[in-house]
């Protein structure tokens, strides 16, 4: 394997966990809009945790090595598809963040509940179907989605 | 169809694959040593019926119809390797799908979830494989 082989097929691996981690999210996420019990949601959001690894590690393997890829084929920075690309990653890395955050704090709500009886919440259950915390996990996958297009079609290469 | 989008949904598709069977991996392996044994159970069936079974047929789909377009010969290494492990995917899929479907009715903890842990583990790695040699077009 040649450098130019290597350096893409770690960039795709990142890739593949940047996406994964999100799809990953996104199941999770489905589930808990259909499950009532605290402490069902609490064990769901500590397993969906698993994403946020698998988002940090991919979105650090997917930004290095893309940079490094993209100088050593020669393309430009200044083209379309890079600059739009690390605009939506780093719109990605907010988003990600501020959702991780935001579960962090429903599994504590959820895990409090779960001690004090175990009975269903509606403040916990609007809490997961809330547009902004939906907004933040399809917003995050979307990009992604969008990423992977600019990187596969490449305009104006 | 663009060529490009044929390969955009391959992608996709491969990446939803193994998304949920890392779910699946994560859930029966946390199933060994937690108690909720019904909520684990039905995480790992709905990741594989709802969203590993139509990931495997878009990515077999949309994979074959891109190596038809770009007039790739069957002897290349990669794609053979590539090839097989998306084959092998319905198997995999079909077993871990059972095994899913069987804990769920008897959520005791029993073997099904170190079952499918193994099979998940499995297919994760075989997965790898088939997205590195693929990506960069070399037999190992």
């Amino acid at each position: 394997m040649d450098r130019t082989q290597w350096l893409l097929a770690l960039h795709v691996t990142g890739a593949f966990l940047l996406l994964g981690g999100a799809v990953f999210a996104s199941v999770f996420a489905a589930l808990l809009l259909r499950t009532e019990r605290p402490s069902d949601i609490a064990v769901l959001l500590r397993l969906g945790r698993a994403a946020v690894i698998a988002l940090s590690a991919g979105e650090l393997l997917a930004y290095v090595l893309g940079l490094w890829l993209a100088h050593h084929r020669g393309y430009s920075f200044g083209a379309f598809w890079i600059v739009a690309s690390l605009v939506l990653l780093v719109v990605v890395s907010i988003t990600s963040k501020k959702g991780a955050k935001r579960d962090r704090v429903t599994r504590e709500h959820a895990e409090e509940l779960a001690q004090a009886g175990d009975e269903p919440s509606p403040e916990l259950r609007a809490r997961l179907r809330a547009p902004i915390g939906l907004a933040l996990s399809w917003g995050t996958t979307g990009a992604l989605l969008v990423i992977l297009a600019l990187m596969i079609w490449q305009p104006e290469q | 169809m663009r060529p490009d989008l044929q390969v955009y949904v391959h992608v996709v598709a491969s990446i939803a694959l193994f998304a949920s069977i890392g779910v699946v991996n994560v859930v029966s392996f946390a199933a060994q040593r937690r108690s909720e044994q019904h909520q684990l159970a039905r995480v790992a069936f709905v990741s594989l019926a709802a969203v590993a079974v139509p990931s495997w047929i878009l990515m077999l789909v949309f994979g074959a119809w891109s190596k038809s377009n770009e007039g790739w010969p069957d002897a290349v290494r990669w794609l053979q390797i590539g090839s097989g492990v998306a084959g092998a995917g319905i198997a995999v899929i079909v077993i871990a799908t059972g095994l899913a479907f069987w804990w769920t009715r008897k959520p005791t903890g029993g073997w099904q979830p170190v079952a499918l842990s193994a099979v998940s583990s499995v297919y994760l790695v075989a997965l790898a494989v088939a997205w590195w040699v693929m990506t960069a077009k070399t037999p190992v």
